[in-house]
């Protein structure tokens, strides 16, 4: 499930913290000298407290144990109608200790990582393993786990967190004035960043240290009619990707940001979309998080299980349509993949210390279901020798689940251009950019919303149309893609924050796209009262 | 890590002194949790962790910076506060800079109990055994999350401000489906006192719902009248709350805009709809301290279906001569005096309501919401609620769920499904009610 906030937004003001649980702090922000106590946690020191905490598990009854030392910092800066409105960087520093004893994992988190907290930790794990053996935890039975000793960090040229705020701060302003250019009435303009680094150690000899970055540029721009009262936007179709500053810089923000403006503009002058069934071209900027939610989510083992039943939901696809599912047309193939260059889940080891290669499977080859994601403990319920390296902690002291890798469309290897896909279609509509979304919990059926939609009549792109959201049935969606465009219409994107588990987490997930063709989707005229 | 007030005014003290700005803001927080989930086909989680934080507001002019930490040695206090102030020797002037508060009088809060403060995850799962062993008994699979916080907050400030608040809050949710895999029940309670749940009566409730003999039946889409259980009122109502922010009205970016300014003292709602917040409400309350440091004093924001406040910043609110109205994180839809039952038996066919799930804004101008209903869907029929109904996808506005009103049941603390927030809400009788096309999710 992506999910649209941002974390300041739960935490004050209007946004989403109104009547939505003043409770929450959900993070815990370090700096300085815990930054530091990180910092002098060389490895030596980190090898030591390992081997303090597996002793101590294994003496507690561990069947196994693992222990994550992690810094994760984040920066956040805001610029809104020409004025700093956030800034913020922060250090989250901690560890979590997991323990399997007698069939029930233990956990428990701190954010102080000395002895005595390690100490507490396993007391605290152990306590809790037992706590939920006591009410019928099903036993968790765990495959051979493999050991791993290796050092793994993302290349990148620009550390954006060596970036002055006030380059940033510039870069936002010039968005802004763009976008004021380009006649907005408002304008929010961000640049996030984020960066995780991370010790695993577990009982099986693993000693493994890992460090990655990513950022997310962003705008939203607001149009108002003063005459007719009505008002819009258009939202940036910059994606956030796994890499350094250069990306950003890379980026035409600027110019986006004007052309934005404009469109928005000539949206909310746009001729309202008739309601019924039409061929659908979809631009990668759309279809990403179509994929994300209806294949994504759909082949997530934990889900197909039950395991998520209470708050994410199961699956349509069960276990037994594994090589049978007809999932989409044969022109649908879709990879799994952790080691992608600029993919936000890309990492050598997954939070299990499974390594990521194993994470390079296919999803739907050619239309036919074929593999499911998993963490370690799954395998075994489908017949599967071991997990494929597919699990992830949001932070420290969170329980790692099976979380999905950057999932992927693959283009057409024919030659097949966003031209040749629009010259198809008599009657249909192109849709770009990432509006509304919302899938039910086992997947089946969505209605995903968009930044910008064209009309197409007899095999050309036309006029702009407004109020447009697309509903369909996965299965069905996907079998009525009649074509798909080749590479130069692919585009990798993605969000820094898919969520899911109780209590929830946000994982990073790239979704790379070709564009691609429907037919006789069903859109409906958001503004209309007969949805 | 949890601090009483003395440690925690203490520590906001301990910066203050080390401010060499010509202003000074402390926030600080911090909170400990516990949780699990357990399921019967597999996948039990748990955790426990806690933490804390200081945030420093550095004013300079009209310059602000801001800097935080979870260490509370002095020499992480110096460090904190004097990157606060290099951040604020850095960061352009900002027009819509406020001064610190002063010394303010905070209503009391009845939001904090020591019977959930105490729980331990043993002691949570002693909470929940009895909604375990009742599922146990039971012909269906279950999976349950349950969690227990306490958290405090405290906000001081070089004009003399020194305030502080605590609260604590359990959850627990449970999503049951019999075993033929045909049907589904939800259930969720959360309140501030962990002596107030029946976990055995909550457990039921989903079990119950899951239990249904016959299989579902689909409906066509189309406009039914709906009994919405308060779970489901809740989250309308979370996602118009969110909405009630004076600025973004007077701006013209809301559906609380007009020209010229804004819809308040304007009857948007059925005349028995009336909210409103109080931290020291018995059934939903909150902080007495809101997130800007202001207090959140009892506050009307519906009466009679009337538009009576809406929040507004310092800043907004001194620039348009209205008054400062800090968002609460909490409120209460009063009840009406509808039983239940008497409401299904005025419902010749219709749809009762249990959970939604997956809603997300399609149109900010009208507040049209999409989403899906979930595990608890049920024909009602002459009277009586008859088999359970196929979900839907609906695509509808709070603003004419709250318009189209034909009966009020008495209110309770509600557990919106896939929103924290602490709710009253009642369950609401709602004609014209647009289901958009069926899910068969279960």
């Amino acid at each position: 499930m992506n999910v649209p906030m941002k974390r300041r937004s739960f935490l004050g003001g209007i946004g989403s913290a109104a009547c939505a649980g003043a409770l929450g702090l959900g993070w815990v922000a370090a700096t300085t000298e815990q930054a530091r106590a990180f910092e002098r946690l060389d490895r030596r020191e980190r090898e030591r407290l390992a081997d303090l905490a597996m002793d101590m598990a294994r003496r507690a009854g561990a069947a196994y144990a693992d222990l994550r030392i992690c810094r994760n910092s984040w920066q956040e800066v805001t610029v809104r109608e020409r004025r700093l409105d956030w800034s913020e960087s922060g250090v989250l520093v901690g560890f979590g200790l997991r323990v399997l004893i007698d069939g029930a994992w233990g956990f428990a988190g701190s954010a102080t990582v000395d002895e005595a907290s390690l100490r507490a930790a396993v007391a605290s794990a152990s306590e809790s393993a037992a706590a939920i053996r006591r009410l019928g935890a099903v036993p968790v039975v765990l495959e051979t786990l493999q050991s791993h000793r290796d050092d793994w960090t993302m290349p990148m040229a620009e550390d954006p967190f060596a970036v002055a705020l006030g380059d940033k701060v510039d870069l936002l302003t010039r968005v802004n004035d763009a976008a004021l250019k380009g006649g907005a009435s408002f304008i929010s303009a961000s640049a996030d960043a984020a960066k995780e680094e991370k010790f695993f150690a577990s009982s099986v000899g693993s000693l493994i240290e890992q460090r990655r970055v990513r950022v997310a540029p962003s705008f939203d721009v607001t149009v108002i009619d003063r005459a007719s009262g009505r008002f819009g936007g258009r939202h940036s179709l910059a994606q956030p990707r796994a890499a350094g500053w250069e990306y950003v810089r890379g980026l035409n923000l600027v110019a986006e940001a004007e052309e934005a403006a404009q469109q928005a503009r000539e949206k909310l002058a746009a001729k309202p979309v008739e309601p019924g069934r039409y061929d659908l071209v979809i631009d990668p900027t759309n279809l990403w998080l179509t994929l994300h939610e209806s294949v994504g989510h759909s082949t997530e083992l934990d889900r197909a299980l039950g395991w998520e039943a209470n708050y994410a939901g199961t699956s349509f696809v069960t276990p037994e349509l594994r090589g049978r599912l007809q999932y989409g047309s044969a022109l649908m193939t879709v990879l799994a993949d952790r080691t992608q260059a600029g993919g936000l889940a890309t990492v050598g080891y997954d939070d299990d210390g499974v390594k990521s290669d194993s994470a390079s499977f296919a999803i739907i080859r050619n239309g036919i279901f074929e593999n499911f994601q998993m963490a370690i403990g799954q395998a075994h319920l489908i017949g599967a020798e071991r997990s494929n390296g597919c699990a992830f902690a949001d932070g420290p002291t969170t329980f790692p689940l099976q979380r999905m890798p950057n999932i992927s469309l693959q283009p057409n290897p024919d030659p097949t251009s966003l031209d040749d896909l629009i010259g198809g279609v008599e009657n249909g509509i192109l849709i770009v950019g990432s509006g509304s979304w919302s899938i039910d919990q086992q997947r089946y059926n969505f209605q995903f919303g968009g930044q910008l939609f064209y009309e197409i009549r007899n095999g050309k792109r036309g006029a702009m149309l407004r109020d447009v959201a697309y509903q369909a049935q996965s299965q069905s969606f996907w079998n009525a893609m009649d074509a798909v465009g080749d590479r130069s219409t692919w585009q990798l994107c993605g969000t820094f924050n898919c969520g899911k588990g109780e209590p929830g987490q946000g994982a990073p997930v790239s979704h790379g796209a070709p564009a691609a063709r429907f037919r006789n989707i069903n859109v409906l005229n958001t503004e209309r009262g007969d949805l | 890590m949890l601090l009483s007030r003395d440690q925690a005014l203490d520590l906001a003290r301990r910066v203050l002194v080390r401010s060499r700005a010509e202003a000074c803001e402390v926030w600080l927080d911090g909170r400990a949790g516990r949780n699990f989930r357990i399921a019967s086909r597999g996948g039990a989680t748990n955790g426990a962790s806690s933490g804390a934080r200081v945030v420093v507001t550095a004013h300079l002019g009209r310059r602000r910076g801001r800097a935080l930490t979870n260490d509370f040695d002095d020499a992480a206090l110096a460090d904190v506060v004097t990157r606060a102030e290099a951040a604020a020797r850095l960061a352009p002037e900002n027009p819509e800079a406020v001064p610190p508060l002063g010394p303010l009088a905070y209503p009391q809060s009845a939001a904090h109990a020591e019977t959930t403060a105490r729980l331990t995850v043993p002691g949570l799962a002693d909470l929940v055994a009895p909604a375990v062993a009742v599922a146990r008994a039971a012909p269906v699979d279950t999976a349950l999350f349950a969690e227990a916080t306490e958290a405090w907050r405290a906000y001081a400030t070089s004009a003399g401000a020194a305030a502080y608040d605590r609260a604590t809050a359990v959850n627990l949710t449970m999503t049951a489906r019999n075993r033929r895999g045909t049907w589904s029940g939800w259930s969720g309670v959360g309140e501030n006192d962990a002596a107030r749940i029946d976990a055995a009566g909550f457990a039921r409730a989903a079990i119950d719902k899951a239990r249904a003999e016959l299989d579902p039946v689909a409906l066509d889409p189309g406009k039914y009248v709906v009994l919405l259980e308060p779970a489901v009122v809740a989250q309308f109502l979370i996602n118009l709350m969110w909405r009630f922010d004076a600025r973004q009205a007077d701006e013209g970016r809301s559906f609380l805009s007009k020209p010229g300014g804004n819809k308040l003292g304007e009857r948007l709602f059925d005349e028995r709809i009336t909210v409103t917040s109080n931290p020291a409400d018995t059934v939903a309350p909150g902080y007495a301290l809101s997130d800007d440091g202001q207090p959140n004093l009892p506050t009307t924001w519906i009466e009679g279906g009337v538009i009576k406040n809406l929040a507004c910043s310092r800043f907004w609110a001194a620039k348009t001569n209205a008054p400062a109205v800090p968002s609460p994180g909490f409120c209460a839809m009063r009840g009406g005096t509808d039983a239940v039952d008497a409401m299904i038996r005025d419902v010749r066919r219709g749809v009762l309501v249990t959970r939604l799930w997956y809603v997300r804004t399609v149109d900010r101008r009208t507040v049209l919401l999409t989403g899906l209903t979930r595990d608890g869907n049920f024909l009602i029929e002459n009277g009586r609620v008859t088999r359970p109904v196929t979900n839907f996808r609906f695509n509808e506005s709070p603003l004419a769920v709250f318009s189209k009103v034909l009966g009020i049941g008495p209110a309770r603390r509600a557990r919106p499904s896939e929103v924290g927030g602490t709710i009253s809400a009642p369950p609401l009788l709602v004609e014209d009610f647009t289901f958009s096309s069926i899910s068969p999710a279960i």
